[in-house]
């Protein structure tokens, strides 16, 4: 079975972001850079079935700037057999259907049987890139999975709904399937598995430039930042006296 | 500027190219990898245990062990024909670093990868390795070393244990003590003397007849970690057990804590950018005068100094790293002496091993007692965390060899170098004494950023050879025993080493670095330099009133007042700057 999982390194979440005036992405000088949260959940599932099956091929992939790299050798480091690196500096202008595109690009003649993405990724948030992939590959998908088992002829997964309602679906290959938080347990990566994803093929293809984007962002900017909120504790008659007490601070009574 | 690998002690009287010292930021991909993997481990499995293993629940360590094993946490020292990484000291270091966040854990961790099993590592017949690395490198045994004793300790070649050979074994008898994992060992390398003479080391199984283990220790910190006596009562051990060569023990014994000693290093440091956590989000909590204590500038010079030190701690622990590293990359490692090797190179640098003990754990030091101090009367209690970090932080002071030994070590090495003719120390003393009698010329470069610190560093080695060179020609022989001399020389010269690596550091990385980044090391190398330069001015003046009087104590002094000048302009910014970072930042900000 050949299996592919596509990745996407995103800056680390507790940064201090910072939006240059006019610009429409952050400065990404002095941030730390790691996984896709959801991504590494992807990873963990790809390399337990490509260890459940021997003869089975374990491709990950990512489209973005030179620093991504990093974070194909740590997922070479969980497990994956080689790397592919869609290189564009400017991968961030790119809209979800042209990072699809340029993955289905790449991937179309080779044949995988299953591909796993993450339901999203923390930075953009569309939760477009995986679905979008299966349809430019006219093959099955399915998002936001909880759950999942290989099956004789195919897959069985379990969607996440609205209300925590659960969803069971059976599909066959092949197929793409897009992962939610807690679908396992992402392991990290062991010494000796670090050290052997050196000599693991990573394989650099060069993107042009996007044409003709469909979406294009106008702007950025950071939440407008709200006030802080004071929870008045005790008993009716404290909790009032406080509260008359802040009215009359803010001097908002008489 | 030469490009030459610095050699030991060279620092002294030779200037580096901030091209040629090894730094963090130079990471690969696979010791930031490796960092994740260890820190990503503290916290999900080791952290949860935390209280467990203060309350001695060495069941739990033990398990923590054979994880960090099976992370292949345990294996990176040991050659790969045992089944180890063999990787090289940066990402030892970088590992030791990020254990030490866990307090007593990580003093059974490094007893066990660093005293535990290096002797076998470096000194191990192939029969002794096969026989025992696999088992410690997977976490299924657990190493300890015995050195000290009742009766021995800073004099640790003084041991009265003692081994007698009977036929096809050795009989040991002795007492052991403070011996770290003690209580969990199953494997110990232990120092006796054959016949009372011959300082020798063995590799003892905690199942042979005759071991028994003491009970633990109580102690002020690190409360988790096991500390026992070992008592060997004829204990029976195979000839074939006997580790390195007869008679050359005291080799083992003091190679294994040169590594010991710049591994301590990474620890505190680590337990540094822990400690200050804590710090970090009381100050910003805690109200006082209607602003968060944090607001204050009292409290944000403590944050800038204690993260400007820490710096310098870093910088120094790294740079040392990839010197001994670049040396053993020349080796080859299939040679049958590769690791008689090594033993030479470390020797070599057995001065900045102990430099980086004393000057990194008396950084720790300064720094809990600061993160205790803005708890105000909360640090006093047992509930916060500033309490443990302040006892656990003790012991660092006193074993790997006490910081007075360790002090006494660095000039006593210097000078044997100069003896031996490996250090001009003599030729640049005298050249140094002569500049003194010439105006001075010196002033920095006006286009390097760092052109005023790099000056400050060259002037603090002006000062180390003046004073070096007066007390060898006031004293010569006598001066091994004039410790007070000797200190205040150690002094210099831990300060000096590192302000300059810190300095490096911050000249290497400025050219690529951010404008935010560009001032956060402009303004760290400035207060290193400040306050070390400082530092070490005070050292070499008590040493010269100590050695010297009348006139040449006067041009001394005069020496002195000239080489510490150094226009610290902007030093209040630059403290805030600090302090703005650490604070915004929730930690250590680089
Ligand atoms: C918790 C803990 C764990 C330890 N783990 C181990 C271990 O795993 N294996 C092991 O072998 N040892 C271990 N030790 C022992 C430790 O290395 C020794 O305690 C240390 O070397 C000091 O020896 P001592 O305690 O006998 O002090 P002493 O040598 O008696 O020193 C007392 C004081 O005198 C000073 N002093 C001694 N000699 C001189 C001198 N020549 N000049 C100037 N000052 C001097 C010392 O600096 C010190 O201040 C451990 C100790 C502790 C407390």
């Amino acid at each position: 079975m050949k299996i592919l999982v596509c990745i996407k390194q995103v800056a680390d979440l507790e940064s201090r972001f910072v939006v240059p005036a006019g610009a429409t992405w952050f400065d990404e000088a002095d941030l730390s850079f790691r996984i896709n949260e959801y991504d590494e959940y992807a990873i963990e599932e790809a390399v337990r079935l490509k260890e459940s099956l021997p003869e089975s091929e374990l491709v990950v992939l990512t489209l973005g700037p030179p620093r991504a790299a990093e974070a194909l050798k740590k997922a070479l480091a969980m497990g994956a057999d080689r790397a592919i690196h869609l290189n564009d500096p400017k991968a961030q202008d790119r809209d979800s259907f042209s990072v699809a595109q340029a993955i289905a690009g790449a991937v179309k003649d080779q044949g995988f049987d299953l591909i796993f993405t993450g339901m999203q990724s923390q930075d953009r948030g569309s939760g477009q890139v995986g679905l979008l992939l299966s349809e430019l590959l006219g093959i099955n998908g399915v998002s936001c999975v909880v759950g999942f088992a290989k099956t004789e002829g195919g897959i069985q997964v379990e969607r996440e709904l609205d209300g925590g309602l659960r969803a069971e679906v059976a599909l066959g290959l092949p197929a793409l399937v897009t992962c939610q938080l807690g679908l396992n347990q992402p392991r990290y990566p062991t010494l000796p598995n670090i050290m052997k994803a050196k000599k693991k093929p990573l394989e650099t293809i060069e993107l042009g430039p996007q044409t003709a984007p469909r979406v294009k962002a106008q702007g950025l900017s950071l939440p407008p930042k709200r006030g802080a909120a004071e929870f008045i504790e005790g008993d009716n008659a404290t909790k009032v006296a406080k509260l008359v007490a802040i009215l009359k601070e803010k001097k908002l009574v008489g | 500027m030469e490009t030459k690998l610095l050699a030991g002690a060279e620092y002294l009287i030779r200037s580096s190219d901030p091209d040629s010292v090894f730094v963090p930021e130079d990471f690969t991909d696979e010791h930031k990898q490796i960092r994740d993997t260890t820190y990503d481990f503290v916290v999900a499995e080791v952290f949860p245990q935390l209280e467990a293993i203060d309350h001695q629940d060495f069941g739990k360590v033990k398990e923590l062990l054979a994880k960090a094993g099976e992370l292949g946490l345990l294996m990176t020292d040991t050659p790969e024909e045992y089944g180890g990484l063999d990787l090289d000291k940066v990402t030892s270091m970088v590992i030791a670093e990020n254990i030490a966040r866990t307090g007593s854990f990580s003093v059974s961790f490094t007893a066990h990868t660093g005293i535990g099993t290096l002797p076998l590592v470096y000194y191990g017949t192939a029969a002794q390795k096969e026989k025992y690395l696999g088992k410690l490198i997977t976490g299924e045994w657990v190493a300890a070393y015995c050195l000290t004793e009742p009766g021995s300790g800073s004099d640790a070649l003084d041991v009265a244990s003692t081994a007698t050979l009977e036929g096809d074994h050795y009989v040991l008898n002795g007492t052991k003590q403070f011996i770290t994992n003690g209580g969990i060992a199953d494997f110990f390398t232990v120092f006796v003397k054959i016949d009372k003479e011959q300082f020798t080391a063995f590799l003892v199984e905690r199942t042979f007849p005759g071991v028994t283990i003491g009970p633990e220790e109580k102690k002020l910190g690190i409360k988790g970690s096991s500390t026992t006596q070992v008592i060997l009562d004829n204990v029976k051990v195979p000839k074939d057990n006997l580790l390195g060569q007869i008679g050359k023990g005291h080799k083992i014994a003091f190679n294994i804590l040169n590594i010991g000693r710049m591994k301590l290093g990474a620890c505190v440091n680590g337990a540094a950018k822990q400690a200050i956590l804590p710090a970090i989000e009381y100050a910003k909590e805690r109200k006082q005068f209607g602003h968060p204590i944090a607001h204050f500038g009292a409290i944000q010079q403590k944050f800038a100094d204690s993260m400007a030190e820490l710096y310098a701690s870093e910088s120094l622990v790294y740079r040392l790293a990839g010197n001994l590293d670049q040396c053993f990359a020349g080796l080859d490692k299939k040679s049958p002496d590769h690791y008689a090797q090594q033993e030479a190179m470390l020797a070599d640098y057995s001065a900045e091993c102990a430099i980086a003990k004393v000057y990194c754990s008396e950084m720790l030091q300064r720094l809990v007692d600061e993160v205790l101090q803005i708890h105000g009367g909360y640090g006093f209690l047992q509930e916060y965390p500033a309490e443990r970090f302040y006892r656990d932080e003790r012991i660092n002071r006193i074993y790997e060899g006490t910081n007075e030994i360790n002090r006494l070590l660095v000039p006593g090495t210097i000078l044997k170098k100069a003896l031996k003719g490996q250090l001009p120390l003599q030729k640049k003393a005298l050249a140094a004494f002569e500049a003194l009698m010439s105006p001075s010329l010196e002033s920095p470069d006006p286009a390097d950023p760092f052109g005023p610190e790099k000056q400050a560093v060259e002037n603090a080695k002006q000062i180390f050879l003046i004073l070096a060179g007066a007390a060898v020609q006031k004293l010569m022989d006598r001066l091994q025993n004039e410790q007070e001399i000797l200190l205040c020389a150690a002094d210099v010269a831990i300060e000096l080493y590192a302000m300059e690596s810190a300095v490096l550091r911050a000249a290497k990385v400025y050219p690529k670095a951010s404008a935010a980044k560009k001032a956060l090391y402009k303004a760290l190398a400035q207060v290193v330099v400040f306050s070390s330069l400082e530092k070490l001015g005070t050292a070499a003046k008590q040493g010269a009133f100590y050695i010297e009087e009348g006139d040449t104590l006067n041009l001394i002094l005069g020496g002195i007042r000239r080489y510490t000048k150094y226009d610290a302009s902007g030093l209040l910014a630059a403290k805030r700057l600090i302090a703005k970072e650490t604070l915004e930042q929730g930690k250590y900000p680089l």
